[in-house]
């Protein structure tokens, strides 16, 4: 219980500070596209093409993060989340995590509101880590890269994909504590 | 928690998401189209720094792991090494400095920057383990 009120603190703490910062953001990336007008209009065209093209793309990538989160608020208890992938998951968090990894789809970045969620819930940052970091393993994209590397090389690279994984989410999980804001 | 709360608490990260997201493809967009792919050979040397150039250069950029098989095949036509191309592969999808301000809003400063520097450092160590056990295979 304490864990949880402790929890819910910090993301007090977080929502406030997270208002400005992503507006800031957008402000500064509109305002180099700006400087790209201003100096070439024929590269800021192609520019704005290619960021429609990268919308259009993303665009149903975000519909299904945004229905995975309904779904986690909805079904989805802290004590849950705690169990399979908090502090006292072990083994059963890593496989989860890897697995997850594996099978996710979609741009890094749109995750990143969900694993917020999730890591506000209790989910260990070791195990975001590793999710995170087996995203790099895309399987749905493996027959093609066996193509270019080799069936042998992909073999490997994704065993070591795997064990760096795990590096990382213990290096995560000794730095990174609770409040590691 | 009810569906109307459920939705409302997704939608309302989303809001904060949002600017994030176009941002993030804005610089993108202008990385694609101000620096092309077929500059990226140009700045390997053949020298032993060169897996360290392929991370930095795949960390730098971002988009569909796709065309990271698609150049780093061209690459190794051109002579990079296998060593640097893996360094490139894998940073390409494990680090992310474009949407590392959006990580560090969302996951924290600490978190997003311990996770893209460790996973720079394990970019190189895991090129150089697949590259010593393509070879020993």
């Amino acid at each position: 219980m304490k864990e949880l009120s402790k929890l819910k603190s910090q993301n007090k703490k977080g929502n406030q500070k997270s208002k400005k910062g992503p507006w800031i953001f957008l402000g500064v990336s509109l305002l180099l596209y700006l400087l790209v007008y201003l100096f070439d209009k024929v590269k800021a065209i192609a520019v704005a093409e290619r960021f429609y093209q990268l919308s259009k793309e993303i665009l149903p990538f975000l519909i299904i993060v945004f229905v995975l989160m309904v779904l986690i608020n909805l079904f989805m208890k802290v004590s849950t989340l705690v169990k399979y992938m908090g502090k006292e998951s072990g083994l059963k968090g890593w496989i989860i995590a890897i697995i997850a990894g594996i099978f996710s789809i979609g741009a890094i970045y749109l995750w990143f509101p969900l694993l917020k969620e999730m890591k506000d819930k209790g989910v260990k940052p070791g195990l975001i880590a590793v999710f995170l970091y087996n995203r790099g393993i895309k399987l749905h994209w493996l027959p093609l890269m066996a193509l270019y590397f080799g069936l042998k090389y992909v073999f490997i690279l994704t065993i070591v994909t795997i064990l760096a994984s795990l590096i990382q989410g213990t290096i995560i999980d000794y730095i990174v504590k609770e409040k590691g804001k | 928690m009810k569906l109307n709360e459920a939705i409302r608490k997704a939608a309302k990260t989303m809001n904060t998401v949002f600017p994030m997201i176009v941002g993030i493809l804005i610089l993108i967009s202008l990385f694609d189209i101000l620096i092309p792919p077929s500059s990226y050979q140009l700045v390997f040397r053949g020298t032993i720094l060169d897996p360290i150039i392929g991370a930095i250069l795949g960390s730098v950029v971002a988009g569909n792991p796709v065309n990271s098989y698609i150049i780093s095949g061209d690459l190794l036509k051109q002579g990079i090494s296998l060593i640097t191309v893996t360094a490139f592969l894998i940073s390409w999808v494990t680090v992310g400095v474009i949407q590392l301000p959006a990580e560090i809003e969302f996951m924290g400063k600490k978190f997003a920057l311990i996770r893209n520097l460790s996973a720079f450092i394990l970019s190189l160590l895991v090129a150089l383990l697949t590259v010593i056990g393509v070879s020993l295979l």
